[in-house]
């Protein structure tokens, strides 16, 4: 294997997920997000979602706190020290692997 | 992909501003600073006055704080439920935003110079000094947001402030004017904003959170 392909292969399988990546992009930018946005900008399903949140929860990336907005319940979502870290470097070895192969 | 992030990214960012509710908010606030100020001038020295310039007072301060803590009110009720909710990282973290704040605070300095020098009434500047600090907002929150429409409306900003002072009104009559025209140019620029919006986006039927 040559060594691009072996940068690419180092990159954290857990982030490399379209759908995951799409959702520590948002919550990298933002202080937290709720359910609701996320899901109308992931365009994933409920049940999709909800998986993919309970993966980066269990990694340590994301932390997930439920809570009320007047009556209505509100699942906010926000991405951890390590999970700002995490997807950093998995921005950086993908940019690398980018230049490189360009 | 990087690009598709990108716009990910800043689509979050320009999210506060997509409903227009922060326009029409800051927009009515400045049509009642408009209103109290006239109020205020329109009897000097009277009890009237004397009420409306306290009133004066306390609606700035108050408008401070209270068009953010308005504007999230009517966000949980009309745009939170459509298309969700997102708390901000606060800071001056952004170069951009640290530019024009040094920006605007050397334009006013160069302003004070200005008037020092060429011995100009300070008040016969007042409303392009209000036009350079709305406008200079305005184009941060452009720049920020990538939003043209806020580059508009900090032109329109500049040229009202230019135009009363061009045209020689007392301090009296230009700063109101100033104020409401500012005030009516961002409701309707909001309710437009908010118009679109609430057509593009009905309200959901069911509960969010399945998590």
């Amino acid at each position: 294997m040559s060594t691009d392909l072996r940068s690419l292969a180092d990159v954290d399988r857990l982030i490399h997920e379209p759908s995951r990546t799409v959702i520590l992009a948002i919550l990298a930018a933002v202080e937290s997000a709720d359910f609701l946005y996320l899901q109308r900008e992931t365009g994933l399903t409920k049940g999709n979602l909800s998986v993919h949140l309970s993966k980066l929860e269990d990694a340590g990336y994301v932390s997930i706190e439920k809570t009320y907005r007047g009556k209505v319940p509100l699942t906010l979502c926000r991405m951890t020290e390590p999970g700002r870290k995490a997807f950093e470097e998995y921005r950086k070895q993908l940019q690398q692997f980018v230049e490189r192969t360009s | 992909m990087t690009d598709d992030l990108k716009k990910l990214q800043l689509r979050a960012l320009q999210y506060w501003l997509v409903d227009g509710v922060g326009e029409l908010n800051v927009g009515f606030f400045f049509l009642l600073v408009a209103i109290v100020y006239s109020l205020q001038e329109s009897a000097p020295g009277s009890l009237l006055s004397k009420i409306f310039s306290i009133a004066s007072v306390l609606l700035v301060c108050g408008g401070a704080f209270g068009v953010r803590w308005i504007i999230q009110r009517i966000k949980e009720r009309t745009t939170y439920p459509r298309t969700g909710y997102i708390a901000y990282k606060s800071g001056w973290k952004n170069k951009g935003d640290v530019a024009i704040a040094i920006g605007v605070m050397a334009l006013f300095l160069a302003f004070v110079v200005f008037t020092m020098v060429t011995d100009t009434k300070l008040t016969d500047w007042v409303p392009v000094v209000c036009g350079l600090f709305m406008g200079a907002f305005l184009v941060q929150t452009g720049y920020r947001s990538a939003l043209p429409r806020f580059y508009i409306l900090a032109f329109l900003s500049l040229l009202i402030g230019a135009g009363l002072v061009a045209s020689g009104l007392s301090i009296v009559f230009s700063l109101p004017l100033f104020f409401g025209l500012n005030g009516l140019i961002l409701l309707t620029s909001g309710s437009l904003t908010l118009w679109n919006y609430l057509r593009q986006t009905p309200a959901p039927q069911d509960t969010p959170d399945e998590h």
